[in-house]
């Protein structure tokens, strides 16, 4: 097959301009998302919930410093038959929150991310599509199979255009989801711009929140079979051992 | 001093959480307070901090200009309204403070740092039993939190209720269960409590303070302490006894060895009178 030329206008017209509208519509969308977005409530029972997980977990970590009285103590606090805050948190009844679709709050969230996210993307894409369609902008530097002719020449239906070739449509999407470590670079670690990271948050919204009380249950069983042994038993006798008295150092006696 | 360094010494002092109040206001005063344009955005987290700094300088013109700019540029926020209660803190209005910090814990249930300035509040009223009642309904919600552990230890201790002051420490011992002065202070705690079960604690957490870093005097001090008074106590079998003298003697011994390597040679005559008090704490 013959080498492709490329006009070089399609490299300063199409090619150079696709990648300044998406790296520029990803920023604008940084900033639109940080202006529309409400933080967050954290939920003072939540908050309650993860500390007392935290520190059961702590206390079996460390609890072998303590005295055998002082862990019962906190252990009988923890998992207590009746009034152990573990075991009611694993009889508490599921929260309500699971339906978002009763949250006003939520669904405004959702709606906001949808208007920041899915639709600048439908509308660019569309209009990239209407406007730079069918041209071959660019060649990847490698051999590919007639696979990825698909997802590499969309827009472009020719059967015997060698797969390395990328349309101008394709060229678009490489860069929506290529741009990331480039926003990443200008906009910091936790930014906004990234197209894939929002379809992330979207497969968490549907799902259910996590359970505490499967938490609970799991630290409530971990409390259970954790044995107390006292860490500092024998403590002097070691140190003894591990500093003896040097001898003419010897008080005499 | 440049601004430049002025601000890279800001960020250290801020990141080590060291308490240089003085310096910050000085930096500020000498360095920063002609450059605030250059600083751009970084320029609002050195007014909060100056503001804290000066604050605890009683230095309230330069708390309030700090506490003036945050406002013009954040008029919502909520960290700038505790700064605001902060300043109120410290002209004496405490009754204004309060219900500024109340109003901001009503906006979020979670803000920590609002409803620990309520208990320093109560703190400084030396209304002290309500502090300890603040403080315990936060712990209820904030467990994990160490510095209010600690913060009730010392409010327990001003109270003289070491029983529950010693709860407290050994919360913030297992969180830390490698912090040789944690050991040494619960340690402590137990031996003000006294008893001998008690006091055969304070033995044994001096002893892993003393492991933990090997030049705590204070904690060989108390072991030596700790075990002459359980050899000597009626309770003691005969076993213990001799364990227990077998314990003051090695700590009387390295304190002997500790202080006759830092005093040298002419420190004879003071080793001498360390001895003969060590002697008498034995007894």
């Amino acid at each position: 097959m013959a080498e492709l030329l490329l006009d070089p206008n399609i490299r300063t017209w199409i090619f150079i301009p696709i990648v300044i509208i998406t790296f520029f519509i990803g920023i604008l969308r940084h900033y639109v998302s940080i202006l529309m977005a409400s933080p967050k409530p954290v939920q003072l029972q939540q908050v309650k919930d993860t500390q007392a997980l935290l520190r059961s977990r702590i206390l079996r970590e460390n609890g072998k410093y303590l005295p055998k009285s002082s862990f019962l103590m906190r252990k009988h606090y923890f998992n207590d038959a009746t009034s152990g805050i573990l075991k009611i948190g694993q009889d508490r009844p599921a929260a309500a929150a699971a339906n978002p679709m009763q949250d006003p709050n939520m669904l405004q969230d959702m709606l906001k991310g949808n208007l920041v996210n899915m639709l600048p993307m439908m509308a660019v894409g569309g209009w990239i599509n209407w406007m730079f369609s069918g041209f071959v902008t660019t060649k990847v530097p490698f051999p590919l199979t007639w696979r990825f002719k698909d997802m590499l020449q969309r827009g472009i239906n020719l059967p015997s255009l060698d797969p390395s070739w990328v349309s101008s449509a394709s060229w678009y999407f490489l860069n929506v989801f290529g741009l990331r470590q480039i926003y990443s670079l200008v906009l910091g670690a936790d930014n906004a711009a990234d197209q894939t990271k929002f379809m992330e948050d979207q497969v968490n919204v549907s799902g259910a929140p996590p359970d505490p009380r499967a938490a609970f249950k799991a630290e409530w069983e971990a409390m259970e079979l954790y044995e107390h042994k006292y860490a500092l038993r024998g403590i002097e006798e070691e140190l003894l051992a591990q500093f003896p008295v040097s001898r003419k150092q010897k008080k005499s006696q | 001093m440049s601004w430049q360094d002025a601000k890279e010494r800001l960020k250290k002092v801020k990141e080590e959480r060291l308490r240089r109040s003085d310096e910050v206001v000085e930096l500020w005063e000498s360095a920063l307070s002609d450059s605030t344009g250059k600083l751009g955005d970084e320029v609002w987290t050195i007014y909060e901090q100056v503001c804290v700094a000066a604050l605890d300088c009683d230095r309230l013109d330069i708390a309030k200009y700090c506490v003036a700019k945050l406002d013009g540029r954040f008029p919502s926020s909520n960290r700038v309204k505790r700064l605001g209660g902060m300043v109120l803190e410290a002209e004496g209005k405490f009754d204004d403070a309060t219900m500024m910090y109340e109003a901001l814990i009503k906006a979020d249930e979670t803000d920590t740092l609002a409803r620990k300035r309520i208990i320093a509040i109560l703190k400084a009223e030396k209304d002290y039993v309500k502090a300890i009642e603040e403080l315990n309904e936060y712990l209820k919600v904030f467990q994990n939190d160490q510095e209010a552990w600690l913060e009730l230890v010392e409010l327990y201790c001003h109270e003289l209720d070491y029983h529950k002051a010693s709860f407290c420490m050994e919360e913030a011992l297992i969180h830390h269960p490698h912090n040789h002065l944690y050991h040494q202070r619960y340690a402590e705690i137990k031996y003000a409590l006294g008893g001998y079960d008690s006091i055969e604690t304070a033995r044994v957490h001096f002893a892993k303070a003393t492991q933990l870093c090997r030049t705590n005097v204070d904690a060989l001090y108390g072991m030596c302490i700790c075990a002459s008074y359980l050899a000597n106590s009626q309770k003691s079998t005969a076993q213990k006894r001799r364990d227990n003298q077998r314990f003051s003697e090695w700590a009387a011994n390295q304190l002997l060895e500790k202080h006759s390597n830092s005093l040298g040679v002419e420190g004879t005559s003071k080793i001498k009178n360390i001895s003969l008090l060590l002697d008498n704490l034995q007894i």
